[in-house]
């Protein structure tokens, strides 16, 4: 292997593991699908304007080639609305994710490189985060702020930050005892460089399969409050909200909650698998 | 003037049974382009010297005494002014190739970091991105004299490999390039041969003799390898259980070694012809509570009742330092 393509060489075996791993394309393609259907949402729902407008005349329609889901309460298309309640989601789950690591990650990674009494401050402040139900936290939040989607992602991040801190934390701790941290000091490098230059590198790979597993979790969570009341506010579809509504139906209209529910499901699978590829992909094996 | 003077260095570290007492009373000095061993089995405290001129310690470490770097004391010193000379004066060249070089970098960026590291250039954040993206053709003209100075075949090829392609000598003598490329006075070798086969270790000890006399440079090596200390140092100190045992002129410590320990050591060298193997009977010391009087009495042959009481004073024998109480009087 000469050292000019070894860039081009770890790219063709990222592509022959994922090849041969079946769950890991499953996860990749159901990914891929949420992100089109979040992107594209208007252009590929059949009646876009049904996440909005009220069809009275047409309501509790069971599937059928017009309402391949069928129809809500009100007759919406719930093929339509689970397709447009995708945006809402992905977005809470990623941007969860995002900010939390944005927000926790650095400052686990310092304390966990500096130690002494910042750390024992940072970490019982996260242990004092971790101590509540994160649940019960974001729906304390929730109900304090207007329901929006920014304010769901913020509850949710409150009670999201801890865990990707206490990651760095552990990561730093034990990266920064390596050989190549000491001779990086020897060198003349600062903390600066240490943390962010020799100790983040090697913590990426568990971070992103932590952060893809975790991307799933996060959907779940705002569904759930969407389920009881705290997400978004309706008519925005959402897939919570949407399971919500149709549980007093049950079992009669079973379709009003079945695909909302499985829309959740998948997108779950989806990113779990994702991140149980990741994790054989990038060989990690902490998480 | 001697470059490195180290006066009455004690080491310990303070951890949750009490004290363990590792170093105590170290005392040497080391003249410019001097090559200096640090022999000793294994946990004998001859690291933890090194990682203290270093000023690596971990936390929990006590350090009493003075490091006298061109008179002013290192110990004293504020980390702006550490950080001039720590990388910069003093560099440092780890034990184990392979795992001292960061697996994410190329050698290119390692040497990139080192350079900027050490000032030259000098770059803020948005510069070093900038440095990172493409590297002007002066600095890889640095680059790859350094290589070359350390005698790497193929050094543009080099430059472009991760550490995981290299082999275990050549990523030490990388090691070695980027230790010398800040201009060091001294370099302080952790056991820089351990991990390496013997052929390629005698290469490595040849490239640092050379460099020693090409570059002025004075080496404190660290190593439990009395052949490696007799090929390359000037000056040895034998150390046992954290204290200095025997310190003089390599060959005649090795020759006619007069501290019972030194003796027992070179005593244990497999022999070419005859005899079977000598050892020393024993085992390391419990450091939070080392024996009373020399650390050596019970494992010693020639233990008297002075040696369970007092601490050895050094002896002058023959121009040789000398720990032991067999000298006294």
């Amino acid at each position: 292997m000469s050292a000019n393509n070894i860039k081009h060489y770890r790219l063709r075996l990222t592509l022959y593991k994922i090849r041969h791993s079946p769950t890991t394309m499953v996860g990749i393609a159901i990914v891929m699908i949420f992100v089109i259907l979040a992107l594209f949402g208007e252009y590929i729902a059949p009646y876009p304007e049904d996440a909005y407008t009220i069809h009275i005349e047409r309501k509790f329609i069971p599937p059928s080639p017009e309402h391949p889901f069928g129809t809500d309460a009100v007759g919406r298309d719930i093929l339509s609305r689970v397709i447009l309640a995708t945006r809402v989601s992905l977005s809470i789950g990623v941007g969860v994710v995002i900010l939390a690591v944005l927000i926790g990650f650095p400052l686990g990674l310092l304390v966990g490189y500096i130690g002494g009494p910042l750390e024992a401050l940072v970490m019982r402040l996260t242990d004092i985060f971790l101590s509540i139900p994160s649940v019960v936290l974001a729906m304390a939040i929730a109900a304090m702020v207007e329901p929006t989607l920014q304010n769901a992602m913020f509850a949710l991040v409150i009670g999201w930050w801890p865990w990707y801190t206490r990651l760095g934390f552990g990561l730093a701790s034990t990266l920064k005892n390596e050989d190549y941290v000491l001779a990086a000091k020897s060198f003349g490098a600062g903390w600066k460089h240490i943390v962010f230059r020799e100790i983040l590198p090697n913590a990426i790979p568990i971070l992103a399969v932590k952060a893809s597993l975790d991307i799933g979790y996060a959907i779940l969570a705002e569904a759930l409050l969407g389920f009881i009341g705290f997400g978004v506010r309706p008519p925005t579809p959402e897939w919570g909200t949407m399971l919500s509504e149709a549980r007093i139906y049950l079992p009669d209209i079973w379709w009003y909650a079945t695909f909302p529910g499985l829309a959740i499901f998948l997108a779950v699978m989806g990113f779990n698998l994702l991140g149980d590829g990741l994790r054989d992909i990038l060989d990690v094996r902490e998480v | 003037m001697a470059l490195l003077e180290v006066k009455n260095l004690t080491v310990y570290f303070k951890t949750f049974i009490g004290i363990s007492k590792v170093v105590e009373d170290v005392n040497f000095t080391l003249e410019k382009g001097e090559s200096l061993a640090l022999v000793g089995e294994s946990g004998s405290g001859k690291t933890t010297v090194l990682k203290t001129i270093l000023g690596v310690l971990p936390p929990n470490a006590i350090v009493k005494g003075e490091l006298l770097f061109k008179n002013t004391n290192l110990l004293s010193m504020g980390n702006d002014e550490l950080s001039k000379i720590r990388g910069m004066e003093i560099t440092y060249i780890p034990q184990e190739p392979l795992s001292a070089l960061n697996p994410f970098y190329t050698i290119e960026e390692h040497f990139l970091d080192r350079l900027v590291l050490s000032g030259k250039p000098k770059a803020g954040i948005l510069s070093y991105i900038k440095l990172r993206r493409k590297v002007p053709s002066e600095l890889k003209k640095t680059m790859l004299e350094y290589l070359e100075k350390v005698k790497i075949p193929d050094p543009e090829r080099v430059l472009k490999s991760y550490p995981m392609q290299l082999s275990g000598g050549m990523l030490q003598r990388i090691l070695i390039a980027l230790a010398i490329v800040s201009n060091p006075s001294i370099l302080l070798a952790d056991e820089p041969t351990t991990a390496l086969d013997v052929v390629t270790q005698k290469e490595i000890l040849e490239l640092l003799k050379e460099l020693q006399k090409d570059l002025g440079l004075s080496i404190i090596y660290v190593t439990h390898d009395l052949g490696v200390a007799r090929a390359i140092a000037d000056k040895v100190i034998v150390m046992y259980a954290g204290h200095m045992v025997e310190e003089g002129i390599t060959s005649e410590v090795l020759a006619k070694p007069l501290h019972p320990y030194t003796k027992g050591l070179v005593d244990s060298i497999p022999k070419l012809v005859g005899g079977g193997l000598h050892g020393i009977e024993g085992g390391l010391i419990d450091y939070y509570n080392p024996p009373s009087g020399c650390r050596f009495h019970p494992r010693c042959p020639k233990a008297m009742s002075i040696c369970r009481e007092t601490r050895p004073k050094p002896f002058i024998v023959n121009g040789r330092k000398v720990y032991c109480w067999l000298y006294g009087e």
